[in-house]
């Protein structure tokens, strides 16, 4: 897949992993990974950007007598994915025409 | 390689970033390692899942300049790569850069004040040499009679008398030359490091 649209599909998809409840590094992998490409090294700088962009928060909790980080979804996440939500007719259109479907 | 040296080798690549950013990094890292083992992955299957430590921290440096350059950097990062990178460049060529017209046009006022300065110095000279040549023909004059004498004098009077005006006119629109190219080039290096 594209490198730039693959991106910005990961940043979705990973806010939609949080969007019911928190998670975790490992737990967000192994959710994902069957849907979409998804590697340890490319998760990071992905929930790093969207913590920077305050779309999560983190917070560490003790788990088998060590420190897990959990990842909390925003009010400003949820209003991203809802904004990509609504743009999903749009996307069908987008991937009919591409595939040459008539959809 | 053990996840250790895995790990080691991810730091030393990061070695460019605040301590605290390489420490986040790691701390990510051996949490994944502790969830995985725990699930019964061998280690070997791990490190092939985690790929190349060169290639983690390339992701990570990779990431850490976009926040940089979008102003979302967080407090403890350095204050370098923050600043874009197009303020830098534009820092550089701005301390003696003058576009190209620029500098004809200077070169060419400098010739033209050359010129003028030439042309003034030359009137300079012709005037000297034409007192002088007067002064002699009065002299000459002298020796022959009263009339002449009288008509030398007063020629030598009227040129002498015309040295003084002559030389501060000379003096002034030299001046006035230096002046007038000293103003054009201040402008242009205003203009250049603006």
């Amino acid at each position: 897949m594209d490198v730039q649209l693959k991106k910005g599909l990961l940043e979705i998809c990973v806010l939609a992993a949080i969007e019911q409840e928190e998670s975790y590094g490992y737990k967000i992998i192994s959710d994902l990974s069957p849907i979409v490409e998804i590697s340890e090294s490319t998760l990071y700088p992905i929930l790093k950007r969207l913590e920077s962009a305050g779309a999560l928060t983190t917070y560490s909790r003790a788990f088998n007598g060590r420190l897990r980080k959990y990842y909390l979804i925003t009010g400003e996440g949820k209003r991203r994915l809802a904004e990509f939500k609504t743009s999903a007719p749009q996307m069908e259109k987008i991937m009919n025409f591409i595939l040459r479907r008539n959809g | 390689m053990t996840f250790t040296e895995w790990l080691r080798a991810l730091e030393e690549h990061l070695a460019a970033l605040p301590p605290a950013e390489r420490q986040r990094a790691a701390e990510f890292y051996k949490e994944l390692y502790s969830d995985e083992k725990e699930t019964g992955m061998s280690e070997a299957e791990i490190l092939s899942g985690l790929g190349s430590p060169a290639h983690a921290a390339a992701e990570i440096l990779g990431n850490f300049a976009e926040t940089g350059e979008n102003g979302q950097i967080k407090a403890g990062m350095p204050e370098k790569n923050g600043t874009p990178a197009k303020e830098k460049s534009e820092k550089k060529d701005g301390v003696l850069f003058i576009p190209r017209s620029k500098l004809i046009a200077g070169l060419g006022a400098a010739a033209l004040a050359f010129l003028l300065g030439s042309f003034a110095l030359g009137i300079a000279g012709s005037v000297l040499a034409g007192e002088l040549a007067l002064l002699a023909m009065g002299i000459t004059l002298l020796l022959g009679g009263t009339a002449t004498l009288a008509a030398g004098l007063i020629v030598s009077g009227i040129f002498v008398l015309l040295a003084v005006p002559v030389y501060y006119a000379i003096k002034y629109i030299g001046k006035g030359v230096i002046w007038a190219v000293r103003k054009f080039y201040k402008n242009l290096l205003t203009e250049a490091k603006a």
